[in-house]
């Protein structure tokens, strides 16, 4: 699977980042902290705004979905007392979904990915490094990381999975959507799976953020 | 001379301790071995519903006014759950060549290098074979308005959830339009074709078919707590007792071809077809039961040091590990604190899964609980 990724694209934001997971690419920008608006302050941490815009379309209730599985991620690893009484907003477009309209694994998987750059372009504080993966199973009960459109299309069930990255290792869960018909068994084997890949994503993350620090510092060491 | 001053600790009532310090409160509560609202740590509320007799054919043979073809009231605890089924019809886009007889013969002529689409390399999607229903969650708050985002994920929820565990075909959908025609005496007979019925069609000249589209509005009163497994029973209760309407084309109406000119002399041929929906008759809608399962949640609670130590004195309940699995979150203090959860939809006989929710660090040996705790529940549901 091609994995490529990019950051600091847009100038006008404070962090943002490109990802091209093959079929499916997906620019995220962060701006924060910010101002919000009254009724999304909070006293004690950051208030967080999360957007997802479709690739075709104006977004609708699934990429709604979309957000709340984003924001069910991100608020466990922003250190949100840091910023009290401020807004992160995060905005992932979609260029290319890479899926049917039915299948949303793809597509949350790069926009974890790439809000995951997006943050840390953005210099807000994270409590743990992240990646994501996608998973489906086809009907003979194999695993397949990172699905193509047409194997997505004759799976039985699409995963994706997102691990918190500990010293460069995947440590545990953050997140896991699962849909379709599987088993307990296939559970355990695509979380075992999703955590061998998701180093891998991460490893690849870190070539990216090494090239973005070489840039930014306009020393040499 | 110095006045004494003496300092009493403010106290508030358990209520307003859950408003204004939740997880202080939850804390407090699990510590002793109970939960806020008094259910046992791996308790399920109980959950009751009828038809709620709002359906258009109730259990007696009358029929009443009504164009909701289905229904469910469901209750749990303090929360009402009123689902109503309607249905629309829809005309199917078919190829072409589906259409038309002579469609090969006018591509020979006009598009020579059109290949037959009936059979191109594109694989099958293993959800063409099904359909989903199209809900709209309402949820009370004494205030109208746009619809607030928990609606909005509830609903889509509900539909990738309904479409992805396979329960509705696309032909439990389709039409099976029948026929109204007076003969000589002037006696109106409808006939239906049976589904063991291999005569031809009626010749309705082009072939047409049409489907029902199925929409579900779920009102929901007294919120406490996560709200789609209560959603997810509801909608499918209400689907159960649906039925769908018989529908008839008029045989004066049957192969009618209506010119209409259009800009100047091309003429186009518009055929219309009207559908009656039979007030009487009707099917039941045929759903895949094995598919058919409950949605049950999870929360995890880690207890703080604190809340054991301020408590160890007391006579308390031994509590064997740091963090605790809480069923069927319910209440304010449990769904803010529940900050690791676990949601899971499954099949009739809990063999497979049909939709699996973790958010945060879940071990597997909770996982596994919640599952072996789902196949329990699933147990007694069944009875």
């Amino acid at each position: 699977m091609t994995l490529e990724s990019e950051t600091t694209i847009l100038n006008r934001v404070d962090g943002s980042a490109s990802l091209d997971a093959g079929e499916t690419k997906v620019i995220s920008s962060v701006s924060g902290p910010i101002e919000p608006k009254a009724r999304q302050e909070l006293p004690t941490t950051s208030a967080l705004e999360v957007i997802i815009r479709a690739d075709i379309g104006v977004s609708n209730t699934r990429e709604k979905l979309l957000e709340d599985k984003l924001r069910a991620i991100l608020s466990q690893v922003i250190i949100g007392h840091l910023f009290p009484r401020q807004l992160i907003q995060i905005t992932s477009q979609v260029l290319e979904s890479g899926e049917d309209r039915e299948y949303t694994s793809k597509e949350l998987s790069a926009i974890v990915n790439s809000s995951y750059l997006a943050l840390i372009d953005a210099n807000i504080g994270l409590s743990v490094s992240f990646a994501a993966q996608d998973i489906a199973i086809t009907e003979s009960g194999e695993l397949i990381a990172g699905p193509t459109k047409e194997q997505l299309r004759s799976s039985k069930s699409s995963h994706v999975v997102v691990y918190a990255i500990e010293n460069g290792e995947p440590s545990n869960i953050l997140f896991s959507d699962s849909i379709g018909t599987f088993t307990e068994d296939e559970v355990y084997r695509v979380l075992a799976i999703a955590k061998q890949h998701t180093g891998k994503v991460h490893q690849k993350f870190r070539k990216t953020l090494q090239e973005k620090v070489e840039k930014d510092f306009v020393w040499s060491v | 001379m110095s006045e004494e001053f003496e300092f009493k600790p403010m106290s508030f009532p358990p209520a307003v301790v859950a408003r204004i310090s939740p997880e202080l409160s939850l804390q407090r509560h699990l510590a002793i071995g109970i939960r806020p609202n008094l259910r046992k740590f791996e308790e399920f509320r109980n959950i009751e519903f009828n038809d709620g007799g709002l359906s258009r054919y109730g259990s007696d043979d009358q029929i009443k006014n009504t164009s909701v073809l289905g229904s469910s009231v469901l209750k749990s605890g303090n929360t009402t759950v009123i689902t109503t089924i309607t249905a629309g019809i829809i005309e199917e886009d078919l190829p072409a060549h589906e259409i038309n007889d002579d469609a090969a013969a006018v591509n020979a002529v006009f598009a020579k290098d059109k290949t037959d689409d009936s059979n191109n390399d594109i694989p099958k999607s293993q959800l063409d074979e099904y359909e989903s229903i199209y809900p709209v969650v309402e949820v009370e708050r004494g205030r109208v308005g746009a619809p607030t985002d928990e609606e909005m994920i509830l609903s889509q929820k509900l539909y990738e959830t309904f479409l992805h565990s396979k329960i509705l075909s696309k032909d439990s959908l389709k039409v099976k339009v029948g026929l109204r025609s007076i003969d000589s005496q002037g006696k109106v007979d409808i006939y239906y074709k049976d589904d063991d019925d291999d005569s031809e069609d009626f010749g309705l000249g082009p072939k047409r078919s049409w489907k029902f589209v199925l929409y579900a509005k779920v009102k929901v009163f007294s919120r406490s707590g996560p709200l789609f497994d209560l959603v997810w029973a509801s909608v499918l209760s209400a689907l159960q007792n649906t039925k769908l309407p018989r529908a008839h084309i008029d045989e004066n109406a049957a192969d009618i071809k209506i010119p209409v000119k259009m800009r100047g002399n091309h003429g186009t041929i518009r055929e219309q077809y009207q559908i009656i929906c039979d007030a009487i008759s009707r099917d039941p809608l045929k759903l895949n039961n094995e598919a058919i399962g409950i949605s049950s949640n999870f929360g995890i609670i880690d207890i703080d040091e604190e809340s054991i130590q301020t408590l160890q004195n007391e006579d308390s309940m031994e509590i064997d590990s740091k963090s605790i699995l809480l069923t069927d979150i319910e209440g304010e203090e449990e769904e803010i604190s529940s900050k690791k959860t676990i949601s899971i939809v499954s099949d009739r006989d809990s063999k497979n899964l049909k939709s699996l929710t973790i958010i945060g660090n879940v071990s597997n040996d909770q996982l596994r609980k919640s599952f072996e705790l789902t196949k329990f529940r699933f147990k007694h549901f069944a009875k």
